[in-house]
């Protein structure tokens, strides 16, 4: 069987409330923004118009498909997915969810109906959760190991609700379901399901069901390691995901300028953490993919050609927080090398949400045309 | 305790779905066909109705998608999204419906549905008997109330749900109420819904029965310590004719319908999730099937060989007449007290459309005439 080499797809995300950059006040009380390290958010916290301004400049920008976040503080991510769809022509989402709070069988007919509405524009990011506090806000008491088993089980029930023929019974450890039938199903036959997680269960279980997995930006040599790893716990289930690297790129006409901007982000992150009371989040200290990124940051603060870590180093390594920091064509050229070793995602934010979307449409156009020249392959 | 009529402040409600179908219209498309969700929605809009429910079943659309659509294709119009207890974590579904409400501009309300058939709740993992399930829907609500009322951290220590520290992070349009509509006919239900619900929702029994399940709600309300009970709801099919005889000529044509071959296709289609050929398990059909027992014609103009006919499977009694009949039918549960009504045809888009244009008129005309000639006298009982 010849497999079709898959195209490189650029994810961005999604936000719903104005962010203030300019101001170099922090905002103690609201903590720190989900979306940015930098810059104080201003007006509502649902803003309708600036999350379809910020979906159309990524759609302008030529990113394929937007993030949607998710934590018990977030909004329905659902509810801002259809947002988003509608306010775009072609740009498609990538919607997190925590299996553990919907039964599998209405997040399977709700991810279905959002997908029937918008066909093939819906991607699922399966996210069980690395903090142990986050879980339990919202009444969630396992632990990590168990989360993962459960993760298994929803995803298993979620598949067979999409697609079995005949109403079907499921006993597993977590879900039990007796006589379960969909009427509504994924407009193109599947939804694509995106995995992260960097902890030996993760790789266990995302190699089970991911079509996709996606990693922070650790250096090349951590992300060839992973690669490795996943494409171990996929081969048993015939399984051959994509993969995704999760960056923040720092870019500006100037390498220098480029830099100035990266101590400002720095000094920026710095404040808001100390205005904080500082310290790391449990997130951070509970998650692989947070140890790594900080014990990486630990060694240097530039790895490889430009990837910079420093920012790992302030938050514990809490979320997608290294850059790669340069003009356009050195950032362009460092996205390249990590689709050298078979990444064909690329999730990239800034710290500017709006402005960094639409500036990252050089980046892209870039990496579309380096891509023709390095690897004639995957252009497609 | 408030018994008698307001003529103030009735609110009627229509259905949507999001494919051509119906009892006696075979669905030939796609379960989710977008354009027609969007034109059904909009018909009610045009057609001056409050609100729109939109149903859950275990297999269906997932609602509040549905609602997210047509929110954003129509202008006023408020959308009512049945919700299930038990699937969802409920401060998982407080920022659903919150953030709903703020991306609509507040035209957000939730229909509580705690579910009657056992074999309906395990299709989605649900084992509960159907006391537990009320005791759980009751747990759920406070939840839910108190995420959308009250900013700040909180712990829960219930039953059925356990939480630490969860701080809602949004919440309903402009801070406003938003409101709760609850079903169910079983002592259980009354017990529960009374307590927290904004509307309770009955399904079109004869006017008698209508009012002993008012008194229930309302003696329950009491017991929970309310001033007042919920406003109530009722659900009807109205079938239209020009006058009364071409109403009933289609009557008769739609129960020939649902008995014949295009009814056995739809009772086979809705038999893979609903089963069918035993008593049903839920108060609500029961009684409708009681009422249907007992004559096909009551009052006015309702009429029970249709629900009979689904094995008094939901919304399922008609009123059939001409607009003017149907009209007066509507002000004798208002009469009783019942606040808002809830319509829905057979013919699904079509009548949406003449409901519209010919039996709303009717209503609002016939209320604002009561409320014009109302004597002080009423309110003083």
């Amino acid at each position: 069987m010849t497999q079709r080499t898959p195209e490189i797809e650029f994810i961005g995300i999604t936000a719903t409330q104005r962010v203030d950059t300019a101001t170099q006040a922090t905002n103690g009380t609201f903590g720190m923004a989900t979306h940015t390290e930098v810059g104080v958010p201003v007006g509502p916290q649902v803003n309708k118009e600036f999350a379809a301004e910020l979906a159309r400049a990524h759609e302008a920008s030529g990113f394929d498909r937007v993030l949607i976040a998710h934590s018990s503080a977030s909004i329905d991510g659902f509810v801002l997915a259809d947002q988003t769809l509608e306010a775009t022509e072609k740009l498609k989402v990538l919607l997190a969810h925590r299996p553990g709070f919907w039964a599998p069988t209405i997040a399977a007919r709700a991810y279905a109906t959002l997908d029937a509405f918008h066909p093939g524009r819906v991607a699922m990011h399966v996210i069980t959760g690395g903090d142990d506090a986050d879980q339990q806000r919202d009444g969630d008491y396992l632990t990590k190991e168990e989360r993962y088993r459960r993760t298994d089980d929803f995803l298993t029930v979620l598949r067979k609700e999409w697609e079995s023929e005949q109403p079907f019974d499921h006993e597993g450890e977590f879900y039990k379901v007796t006589g379960a039938y969909a009427s509504v199903r994924p407009a193109l036959g599947s939804i694509p399901i995106y995995f992260g997680g960097a902890s030996e269960d993760a790789i266990r279980v995302g190699g089970k069901h991911a079509d996709a997995y996606a990693f922070w930006g650790e250096p090349l040599d951590g992300i060839r390691q992973r690669i490795a790893e996943v494409r171990a716990a996929a081969a048993p289930y015939g399984r051959n995901p994509r993969f995704s690297v999760s960056l923040r790129p720092i870019v500006a006409e100037t390498e220098e300028e480029a830099w100035a901007r990266a101590e400002a982000v720095l000094a920026a992150a710095q404040a808001r953490v100390e205005a904080n009371g500082g310290g790391v989040s449990a997130f951070a200290k509970n998650s692989v993919g947070s140890q790594r990124l900080a014990a990486a940051a630990e060694s240097q603060d530039v790895h490889d050609k430009r990837l910079w870590t420093a920012l790992a180093k302030v938050t514990g390594g809490a979320g997608n927080s290294t850059s790669l920091v340069g003009t356009y064509e050195q950032v362009a050229d460092g996205l390249l090398d990590y689709v050298d070793l078979g990444v064909t995602t690329l999730l990239i934010r800034g710290f500017d949400p709006l402005e960094d979307a639409k500036s990252y449409g050089r980046v892209i156009d870039l990496v579309r045309a380096g891509v023709k020249d390095r690897r004639p392959a995957l252009a497609g | 305790m408030s018994h008698h009529a307001d003529y103030t402040d009735v609110e009627i409600l229509g259905m949507i779905g999001t494919a051509d179908a119906s009892e006696v219209r075979p669905n030939q498309g796609p379960i989710i066909d977008p354009a027609y969700t969007a034109r059904f929605a909009q018909a009610h809009e045009a057609g001056g109705f409050d609100r729109v429910l939109i149903g859950y079943g275990s297999g269906w659309s997932e609602g509040t998608q549905v609602a997210a659509y047509v929110a954003q294709h129509t202008e006023r119009l408020g959308l009512l999204v049945a919700h299930r207890p038990g699937v969802v974590f409920p401060t998982l579904a407080s920022r659903t419906f919150s953030t709903l409400d703020q991306f609509s501009g507040g035209r957000v309300a939730v229909h509580i549905i705690t579910g009657g058939t056992d074999s309906e709740q395990r299709r989605e993992g649900d084992y509960l008997t159907h006391d537990e399930r009320y005791a759980r829907t009751d747990e759920y609500l406070q939840i839910l109330r108190g995420a959308w009322d009250e900013p700040g951290p909180r712990d829960y220590d219930g039953q059925y749900y356990k939480f630490e520290g969860f701080s809602p992070a949004v919440f309903p349009h402009q801070d406003r109420h938003l409101d709760l509509f609850f079903g169910g006919s079983s002592p259980a239900a009354y017990r529960v819904g009374a307590k927290h619900a904004d509307t309770y929702m009955l399904w079109g029994e004869p006017l008698k029965e209508t009012s002993e399940q008012i008194a229930s709600v309302a003696e329950q309300a009491r017991a929970a310590g309310r001033a007042d009970r919920p406003r109530i709801s009722v659900s009807f099919r109205p079938i239209l004719g020009r006058t009364d005889e071409e109403a009933w000529e289609r009557a008769h044509g739609i129960l020939d319908t649902i008995n014949g071959e295009v009814g056995k296709a739809f009772r086979q289609q809705v038999a893979k999730l609903h089963p069918q050929g035993q008593a049903p398990q839920n108060a609500g059909s029961q009684r409708l099937l009681a009422a249907a027992e007992k004559g096909d014609l009551h009052d006015r103009c309702l009429w029970t060989p249709t629900a009979k006919a689904v094995g008094g499977g939901g919304n399922s009694t008609a009123l059939v007449g001409s607009p003017e009949t149907v009209a007066a039918a509507i002000l004798d549960y208002v009469d009783i007290g019942v606040n808002t009504v809830l319509i829905r045809g057979y013919e699904p888009l079509q009548d949406a459309i003449d409901y519209g244009a010919r039996l709303l008129p009717l209503v609002r005309q016939e209320l604002a005439h009561r409320v014009a000639t109302r004597t002080p006298v009423a309110e003083a009982v």
